[in-house]
């Protein structure tokens, strides 16, 4: 693995009512593994969606291992080396898990066979559709499709949302395996404990804007931010 | 009553599966191409009308039905191909009304365009030697190349299914159709996917145009009746679906064919009112490539 950092330089990105992002700016070291933390609507998906130029920024600059691709196609950029777990997953209806796991496959990427060892599940369900999958299968489907992609920079959204807890705890080891391999990760998640327990650096968004950054241990001693910041 | 002759019926049938066979060659393509980028092309009949006339050329030049089947098609497939990369790209990002308006218009160029080289006036293309003989299909005499056309459409559809069910460029069709953003997000590029499957979609017109060729006569404006009910197919069966366009040819082609006999005057009519109610029940089609959600 070749772990590549990425950064946000005053991003602003939105939908077609205005501005989300308002100069948005952080940074994620190479290897590290960073948990994106927020209110709902606050702009975190916003973000990761302008990162893999689903959205286009309008202002600022993106840069992933020092290439500039504030402007480059979605494509282009999953070629770079990012992954993407969305939040709603994007499990394609028509598509057998197989065909899923070897719709992409780079040299660098995870072979079948470690996929099938990791995720069992998948493998009894090599032949169902996306269509007839569960909630957790489908998002074991999503982070094993973006290993297949040998990536540089995995980026997660809410990877634990709404599952059952047996679930999320195997999602949970996946993660920290992926992290003692050195993979750096974006996270975002709702399961702050969850974030803290797992992240090198946590980031804040409030309003489309960085609001706060520091290490879990800081986030647990800093009660002001996090009531001001999240609610809680 | 004409409809319990068993005789009558199956004529009628072989006829009408004759004309779903060349609606689904023709939809196919419009079909998959819409379920993939929202990318209407009403200038697909015209292809069709291209492959007819190339073939015409085709024969007079090498004298044999079979050449011009091989290249007439690959003739259609690369004036698509041209058509795209000048035109019909740009159009992409434009929304549905540039590409209704330039595609239309593109159908009256059409029709200039092969009066200009090939005359106004109807052609005929004779039905290979081997094919042109009758064949007893239960009992009842009926046209070899007839049969040969159904059969041209059987193959078809066999082949596009394992095209696209088993085999990886299949499965990034599918993928693109479910969910475009996210199949780009894996790092595929959609567009050239697209520019494939379009090239594609272009020769099968040209096949049905080269096909038909012998059976209809060849004149400018030969795409009209066949585009609307293509349109039809693609709408009723629902569109990015292949079993949505074998089934919603397989319907047309029948009811077109029966209603042309049973009821001449309404048969277009007994056609719309059969699209609105199905789109009235289903408003995306009998057979849509649905994505989750
Ligand atoms: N497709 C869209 N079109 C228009 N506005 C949108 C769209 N998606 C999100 N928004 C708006 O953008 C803002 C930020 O949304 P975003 O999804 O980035 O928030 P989030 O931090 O991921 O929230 P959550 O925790 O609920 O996932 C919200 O006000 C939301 O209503
Ligand atoms: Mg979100």
């Amino acid at each position: 693995m070749n772990p590549a950092g990425i950064s946000l330089q005053s991003v602003d990105a939105g939908y077609d009512h205005g501005h989300v992002l308002q100069g948005l700016s952080f940074s994620v070291e190479p290897g590290e593994m960073v948990a994106l933390l927020g209110r709902n609507g606050s702009g975190k998906t916003t973000a990761l969606k302008t990162i893999m130029g689903i959205l286009r920024a309008q202002s600022g600059r993106i840069e992933f291992s020092d290439i500039d691709i504030t402007d480059k196609a979605t494509y282009k950029i999953a070629g770079l080396g990012i992954a993407y777990v969305p939040e709603t997953r994007g499990i394609f209806a028509s598509l057998s898990v197989h065909e899923h796991l070897t719709l992409v496959g780079a040299k660098s990427g995870w072979s079948l066979d470690r996929i099938y060892d990791t995720f069992p599940r998948l493998a009894e369900r090599r032949s169902h559709r996306g269509s007839k999958l569960s909630g957790g299968e489908q998002q074991m489907l999503a982070i094993a499709r973006a290993l297949r992609m040998g990536p540089r920079l995995l980026i997660l959204d809410e990877p634990t949302e709404g599952l059952a807890p047996v679930i999320v705890e195997e999602i949970a080891t996946i993660i920290e395996g992926l992290k003692h391999e050195g993979m750096t990760m974006v996270i975002v998640e709702q399961n702050y404990a969850f974030a803290a327990r797992i992240a090198d650096r946590i980031h804040i968004i409030g309003r489309g804007r960085l609001r706060w950054s520091g290490t879990p241990a800081e986030f647990d001693a800093d009660d002001e931010v996090r009531f001001t910041w999240l609610g809680i | 009553m004409m409809l319990l002759d068993p005789g009558f019926l199956i004529i009628q049938t072989l006829n009408g599966l004759q004309l779903s066979m060349l609606l689904f060659l023709l939809s196919i393509g419009l079909s998959v191409v819409f379920g993939l980028m929202n990318f209407i092309n009403l200038a697909h009949g015209t292809l069709y009308m291209i492959g007819a006339y190339l073939a015409l050329s085709a024969v007079r030049l090498f004298d044999s039905f079979w050449i011009a089947l091989i290249l007439a098609p690959l003739g259609v497939a690369m004036v698509g191909a041209v058509l795209y990369a000048l035109l019909l790209r740009h159009l992409q990002s434009r929304g549905p009304m540039s590409q209704v308006l330039v595609t239309f218009g593109l159908i009256f160029v059409g029709i200039d365009a092969v009066r200009m080289i090939w005359g106004p006036l109807p052609h005929g293309l004779p039905v290979p030697d081997v094919l042109d003989g009758r064949m007893e299909i239960l009992g009842e005499v009926y046209p070899t190349y007839r049969l040969f056309i159904i059969a041209v459409g059987i193959v078809a559809l066999i082949g596009l299914y394992f095209g696209l069910e088993r085999t990886r460029l299949g499965a990034m069709v599918r993928a693109g159709v479910d969910d475009r953003t996210m199949t780009a997000a894996l790092g595929i590029n959609i567009d050239r996917v697209f520019f494939l499957v379009f090239c594609l979609g272009c020769w099968l017109a040209g096949v049905a145009g080269v096909i038909s060729a012998p059976v209809f006569s060849v004149f400018p404006g030969m795409d009209m009746s066949i585009l609307i009910l293509t349109l039809i197919v693609v709408v009723v069966g629902g569109p990015g679906s292949l079993w949505g366009a074998a089934v919603g040819s397989l319907l047309i082609g029948m009811v077109d064919t029966y209603g042309q006999i049973l009821a001449p005057e309404f048969a277009r009519a007994t056609i719309y009112a059969l699209m609105a109610a199905i789109l009235l029940l289903r408003p995306h089609g009998l057979l849509p490539a649905r994505p989750i959600h």
